[in-house]
């Protein structure tokens, strides 16, 4: 049996080893290894498993532009309500920079199909508001006309929300998960239910935040195949049947081989 | 001491502004109503003793209230279960909680503010109203001709007076409820409004119905009955349309206790028009039931 050195304990040894494993796991922006997650939905009191999500492991690399694809009803919006710590995983770990998801993290930015904002305030009031509640008192606001701008929405500022149209609807969801400057950023099928033009405005947005020169990691889900938005991305995972792929590196990106990496992906599940 | 959150502070302004702005229209009929009824109150309480009417003009004018207020409490009811409607089904407002959640709102938060919310905003409401109801009042008795002649239609049953304040009381105090109460016991709520709206409904065909058949209560009866109201409100002896709701009340109260000798005119009234109000509400309450939308209403909540 070999001796420790004098002064080193066990207990030391063992909190070394797992400082090193928790500052490897704060490398990644995602780190999932065997997880198994569970959503409900309360239906007259009664709760019912409505999707399951299950990933063996998934790490995403800080700075990646992750682009998950999966169907309407592959299990895509419950890996969101995951990564958004709505819903904890009943087994296994899942991590953003080594620490668990929760709602209001100030690191995460999430924009989601699902959000909505108060009709009858402006874009403006409706982001001040947001602002307020999760950033420190003037923060968010000071933030707004530069967001706004990237965006390319400055116009709009002084707009009640229920009067904008459907894409200009998502560019202010884009708008409010900036409001937290985010290292991570969650974009939920933003596109959906847009028609072609109203789609081509908000890839287009996306792509200029994309290129705005943050050090953002971009996890962008989305159940409908769109090349413009597929061309932004850097690395892909699926999501079928409720189980999640490890990404993969997209190393062309032109349609057909991100269509053909797909379709081997979705082979090997 | 409890501590209100930024979150719920700010739910409950912003809430409120939004249904503040939503429902404008039907709040605005909420406002006149108070404001009618108000008026009929304050003037019943402390208008009488400042202007010296005769009595018929004093009568006349009363009525003149009376019957607007009537008017508000028939028609109200449906603008009642439009605004509890409106109210209850927000659409989009899973996505909004969501937005707020993600912000770092806890919904428990943002619920417990909407409320406040409502409440507030009820509360302003209510105030305003009572405050324009005062101004009908001075304006009206500083424009009032001296020589009024109006016929005296008013009639002096209490227990007219009685469903209706039952009526219009189910009703605020459901419409008040509505505010406050959100989606998941909507289903009870529409189904209270539409009960109290029938109730209503359900007067005034008995009133019609009776009319018709033995034609108007006198007028100027004088309660002479129950030591209990004697003791407790000191009644006896006042004219049974001075009487406040709460008079009414008891007076109904006495009356079932058996201890109340009354003419067969208020009998029928008594026993007729409940009967006929229940058995209505009962017939469509229960087809509301069995069909589980009317005019449109969701009765259920939309599956998640």
């Amino acid at each position: 049996m070999s001796e420790m050195p004098e002064g080193i304990t066990t207990e030391r040894v063992t909190a070394q080893r797992e400082g090193s494993d928790i500052a490897r796991v704060r490398e990644y922006a995602i780190w999932a290894r065997d997880v198994v997650a569970r959503a409900f939905a309360e239906s007259r009191g009664r709760s019912k498993i409505i999707d399951t999500v299950s990933i063996k492991e998934l790490k995403v690399e800080k700075g990646t532009i992750l682009g998950i694809v999966g169907g309407l009803d592959s299990g895509l919006g419950t890996f969101f309500q995951l990564s958004t710590g709505n819903i904890r995983p009943d087994k296994g770990e899942f991590l953003l920079f080594g620490i668990k998801p929760a709602l209001g993290r100030k690191d995460v930015g999430l924009a989601s199909y699902r959000f909505d904002l108060y009709g009858q305030l402006t874009v403006h009031e409706n982001l001040a508001l947001l602002g307020e509640l999760g950033l420190e008192a003037g923060v968010g606001k000071a933030r707004i006309p530069e967001i706004l701008d990237v965006l390319d929405i400055g116009d709009l500022a002084n707009a009640k929300y229920r009067n904008l149209s459907e894409s200009e609807r998502r560019l202010v969801l884009l708008a409010q998960a900036l409001l937290k400057e985010p290292t991570l950023m969650l974009v939920e099928n933003i596109v959906q239910g847009l028609d072609m033009l109203e789609s081509i405005r908000v890839i287009g947005a996306l792509s200029k935040i994309i290129n705005n020169g943050r050090d953002i990691t971009y996890l962008i889900g989305t159940s409908f195949y769109d090349e413009d938005l597929f061309a932004l991305f850097t690395h892909i995972a699926l999501v079928e049947q409720g189980r999640v792929t490890n990404s993969k590196r997209l190393v062309e990106q032109s349609p057909s081989a991100v269509r053909q990496d797909i379709v081997a992906a979705l082979s090997s599940i | 001491m409890v501590q209100v959150s930024k979150v719920q502070k700010i739910a409950a302004s912003e809430y409120g502004r939004c249904v503040r702005n939503q429902n404008y229209r039907l709040w605005a009929l909420f406002v006149i109503g108070f404001t009618v009824i108000g008026a009929r109150v304050l003037v019943n309480q402390w208008a009488q003793p400042i202007y010296s009417f005769s009595a018929t003009e004093w009568n006349a004018f009363r009525t003149l209230l009376a019957n607007l207020a009537a008017v508000y409490y028939y028609v109200l009811p449906i603008f009642a279960v439009i605004v509890a409607h409106d109210l209850f089904n927000e659409p989009r407002d899973r996505g909004l909680v969501a937005t707020l959640s993600e912000h770092g709102a806890r919904a428990s938060d943002i619920h417990w503010g909407r409320l406040a919310g409502r409440l507030a905003y009820l509360s302003l409401v209510v105030g305003a109203s009572f405050a324009a109801g005062l101004m009908v009042v001075i304006v009206t008795l500083l424009a009032l001709p001296q020589s009024l002649t109006l016929i005296e239609v008013e009639r002096a049953v209490p227990v007219l007076i009685f469903a209706e304040t039952l009526g219009a009381t189910v009703f605020w105090v459901v419409a008040a409820i509505s505010c406050v109460v959100r989606d998941a016991r909507k289903s009870i709520m529409v189904s209270m409004a539409l009960l109290a709206f029938v109730l209503l409904g359900a007067t005034l065909v008995s009133d019609i119905l009776l009319y018709s058949s033995f034609g108007p209560m006198p007028i100027t009866g004088t309660v002479e009955w129950g030591d209990f109201l004697h003791s407790a409100r000191n009644t006896v002896g006042r004219r049974v349309y001075d009487l406040s709701p709460i008079d009414t009340f008891l007076m109904f109260v006495t009356f079932l206790s058996g201890s109340a000798n009354f003419s067969v005119w208020f009998a029928i009234e008594v026993w007729f028009t409940p009967a006929l109000q229940t058995a209505i509400a009962f017939v469509v309450f229960l087809a509301c039931a069995c069909k589980r939308r009317l005019f449109h209403l969701r009765w259920e909540q939309s599956p998640r």
